[in-house]
């Protein structure tokens, strides 16, 4: 073969593959987050390149939703249904649209309700985020789908008036210094100058507030910024859902426009991928979003690995470790070495409520204390926060209402290590987040490992408790009562539409329930029984002091009261647990119909979806047609129809003071009075 | 080298071409047998690089076993006879040892990505089929009057 052949067959290799290269760069690519593996000198490594040296590693770790958690918008990651699927919400219908391997929406333009050709857009879905509860899809913002060549107030009320204008979340809204205290700037520069509104309102702000607001709305304006498309793909009902219809709060406000509220770059990509960021680029005068990679990888928990990738090409010190395994490791994190606090700080960067310490402060680096990065929300005890987070917790009270119980216990689910820092096994003992949980050597569902699955994970430490667990639990051996978390870590946090385990580990208490309205671990599985009942128990068993209690809450069972009575969370933990299989096989499946027939048209959404999951999991109810988002008319007849149906399904159920039951009939005046009574002080937790 | 010797070494690379080829088969339906049982030594998820070097270490047996037999063709075809040729057996037979066994050692102790120590034969037997192939293309060239 002459060598004139031979380069040209290479030169036709290498021009496939430019033409093959290129056809698969599409232009949804132009909106990921940049690569920060890509840039000169990158700290990072990405787990492409750990994989070769830990495939066992880098296998366990891709079958977890962790990984999965922001995927590309390929067919992989998108299972469903697209092509031919319409949603409407509001007056506006967005059309989804698939094109071989391309995900579309064609959608209302901002301000319109799409009804006309040219009030149409077709964005490019461009990433997803979610893979095991729900699942959410990012495209480039609609509003900036034209240049915003306006200026002073028509720029404003063109681009910026719809959502924060009146009505909206606003600088017009009485929502001035939380603006301030969490956005950034350049109002002036973006408005023009003859915008004497806001420049009235700039001037009500220091310096450096203003200096925010110039970056936030530089930030908010570069091309292609991700955005959450409205309706979220409910993975474990299979179905869509409005997206405001997902979250424990009121009820979605209806705006002139699509609350779009969900910016990636804004709050979502911090935990949803690796080391994710925004820069701007001074050059190109505009943002851009950047990670190290979609999803939670290596990096996340193990540190930049760049060093460590480069020092481990050389095979020498690859087998130098290999035989040497106590030689000492600087340039990676293994939090299984890292002592208890310093592990769970690493969950804790995602997995808290946490507010960033002042701008400047470097990215969280795993085994660093949290504190050196964040201030962990707390209730009570809190540690001097700086002046400018008083103010925003002043201004913001919903802030702590929302986030924790009166007892200062986390209440949003996945928030767990603001609950684990209150506990004692935390406190006093060694427990961190992988005392139970892996990342390696567990089932993805729930990270569990093994031997924390049942008892064995309390009675590592608690071994005295082990010889005979029923004089701790009074609970036959076996059964759910002597299950240790369902006692000590009940389902009081909310988040993805149910109940979850607390992470705070505490012991249950009636004093804590009456003074506080958490819940207690004894009524969320005894139903039926009130709190007089759980206090006598808890006395009698472990000397805790009786409680003073009221007639109602002595004779009628505590979940009637909290599901009829109590705020929305109470209301939605409690509609969530009538059918909890260990509460249904201690109280009984007969009787929670009825009262639950009484928050079918609750004006909570996650209360009625709650209510409706619980309904259908009981006897005769499994068909019941009930829809949690259907119009409140029709939650109005469910929930008549699902009381007469409970009427002639259980017409003798007898006499049960606690249920309200006398000879098969239920007090409805008493329960209407009770309703009355109803919470209804806002709350929405903010997940 | 004469006639006989090389006729010796001809029958020498035929038999272990088909010895090579007889265990690496079957070396190869035991590994079939390991993925059909489902092995956990050999498939769980962690044991990737003991996959990956028995599986070379069969492949290449197997190809060392074709390789004796068309040395030993290639023996009967030359016309003439060479000393180097001789070196070239010695080293075929050298890497038909070296190189699968240094494989399946390499996979019996693993570290992450990384095989056992016993890999470093592999390159030893890979130098030692490199210079086969040299001097039996050496072998080959047209003496000069054919040129």
């Amino acid at each position: 073969m002459k060598l004139g052949t031979v380069f040209l067959v290479l030169g036709v290799f290498v021009a496939l593959g430019s033409v093959l290269g290129f056809v698969t760069t599409t232009s949804e690519d132009s909106h990921l987050p940049r690569d920060k593996t890509a840039a000169p000198e990158s700290a990072f490594a990405s787990s492409r390149a750990c994989r070769s040296c830990h495939p066992d590693q880098y296998a366990s770790w891709y079958r977890t939703y962790h990984r999965s958690m922001t995927q590309v918008a390929t067919p992989d990651a998108i299972a469903q249904a697209w092509d031919g699927v319409s949603l409407s919400r509001g007056g506006r219908t967005y059309h989804l649209r698939r094109e071989g391997n391309r995900f579309f929406v064609d959608m209302p333009r901002m301000a319109t309700k799409g009804e006309a050709p040219e009030d149409r857009v077709l964005l490019p879905v461009v990433q997803t985020t979610g893979s095991h509860h729900i699942q959410s899809y990012w495209m480039p913002a609609p509003w900036l789908d034209e240049p915003p060549e306006t200026q002073g107030r028509d720029r404003f009320e063109k681009h910026c008036a719809a959502c924060h204008g009146p009505g909206g979340q606003g600088l017009e809204d009485g929502e001035r210094s939380l603006l301030a205290a969490d956005l950034g700037t350049n109002v002036v520069q973006f408005l023009g100058p003859d915008d004497e509104t806001h420049l009235e309102i700039l001037e009500e702000l220091g310096s450096e507030d203003v200096e925010r607001i110039v970056r936030y709305v530089e930030r908010l304006q570069f091309p292609g910024r991700l955005t959450m498309f409205p309706f979220t793909w409910f993975i474990r009902e299979q179905r869509w859902v409005f997206d405001g219809l997902t979250y424990l709060q009121p009820g979605p406000r209806e705006y002139p426009v699509e609350p779009y509220g969900n910016n990636w770059d804004d709050k979502c990509d911090g935990c949803h991928a690796t080391y994710a960021d925004y820069a701007w680029d001074g050059d190109a005068q505009r943002g851009f979003s950047e990670a190290v990679e979609l999803g939670i990888a290596c990096e996340e928990c193990h540190g930049p690995a760049a060093r460590h990738v480069a020092r481990h090409r050389n095979p020498l010190e690859r087998y130098r470790r290999h035989f040497s395994p106590n030689a000492s490791e600087d340039d990676i994190v293994n939090p299984a070495k890292l002592n208890h606090e310093l592990a769970s700080a690493i969950c804790a960067q995602c997995h808290a409520e946490l507010i960033d310490k002042d701008p400047g402060v470097e990215a969280f680096h795993p085994g660093d204390p949290i504190e050196q990065y964040a201030h962990v929300l707390r209730r009570y005890g809190e540690p001097p926060y700086p002046d400018w987070i008083q103010e925003a917790l002043e201004d913001n009270r919903d802030l702590i209402h929302d986030s924790f119980w009166p007892d200062g216990t986390i209440l949003i689910a996945g928030r767990d290590y603001n609950g684990l820092v209150e506990s004692a096994c935390f406190t006093r003992g060694e427990m961190s987040c992988l005392s139970c949980h892996s990342m390696h050597e567990a089932e993805p569902n729930d990270q569990l490992r093994r031997e924390a699955r049942g008892n064995d994970a309390c009675l590592s430490c608690h071994q005295e408790l082990a010889t005979d667990l029923t004089a701790h639990t009074h609970h036959a051996p076996e059964s759910s009562g002597s299950q240790c978390y369902n006692c000590h870590m009940p389902h009081t946090t909310w988040g993805l539409l149910g109940a979850m385990r607390a992470h705070r580990i505490d012991s249950p208490s009636v004093a804590v329930s009456v003074s506080t309205g958490r819940p207690n671990a004894c009524n969320l599985c005894h139903l039926d029984t009130s709190l007089g009942d759980a206090s006598d128990r808890l006395t009698a068993w472990y000397g805790q002091p009786a409680v003073e209690l009221t007639v109602e809450e002595r004779d009628i069972a505590a979940s009637i009261l909290w599901l009829i009575k109590g705020n929305g969370l109470q209301r939605a933990i409690l509609a969530w647990h009538m059918s909890w299989k260990p509460a249904l096989a201690a109280s009984g499946d007969t009787w929670q119909a009825a009262y639950l027939s009484q928050v079918l048209n609750d004006p909570y959404p996650a209360v009625r979806h709650a209510a409706g999951r619980s309904l259908h999991a009981l006897p005769g109810f499994d068909a019941f047609a009930y829809d949690y988002t259907d119009a409140s008319h029709i939650h109005d007849a469910a929930a008549v129809l699902a009381r007469q149906r409970w009427l002639a399904l259980f017409p003798s159920l007898g006499t049960r003071p606690s249920l309200l039951l006398t000879d098969g009939a239920i007090d409805w005046n008493l329960v209407a009075a009770l309703q009355a009574l109803r919470d209804n002080a806002r709350i929405e937790v903010d997940e | 080298m004469n006639a006989s010797s090389n006729s010796r070494r001809i029958w020498l690379h035929l038999r272990l071409g088909w010895v090579w080829l007889f265990l690496f088969a079957t070396l190869g339906l035991v590994l079939e047998g390991l993925h059909g049982l489902k092995a956990g030594f050999y498939l769980d998820v962690g044991m990737e690089t003991r996959r990956l070097m028995w599986t070379l270490g069969h492949s290449h047996g197997t190809l060392i076993g074709i390789v004796h037999l068309a040395f030993a063709l290639t023996l009967e075809r030359l016309d003439r006879q060479e000393s180097a040729l001789g070196v070239a057996s010695h080293a075929l037979v050298a890497a038909g040892v070296l190189l699968p066994v240094g494989f399946f050692l390499g996979g019996v102790v693993t570290y992450g990505g990384d095989p056992g120590l016993g890999v470093l034969l592999v390159p030893i037997g890979a130098v030692s089929l490199i210079v086969v192939t040299g001097i039996v293309v050496y072998a080959l060239k047209p003496p000069r009057d054919q040129q």
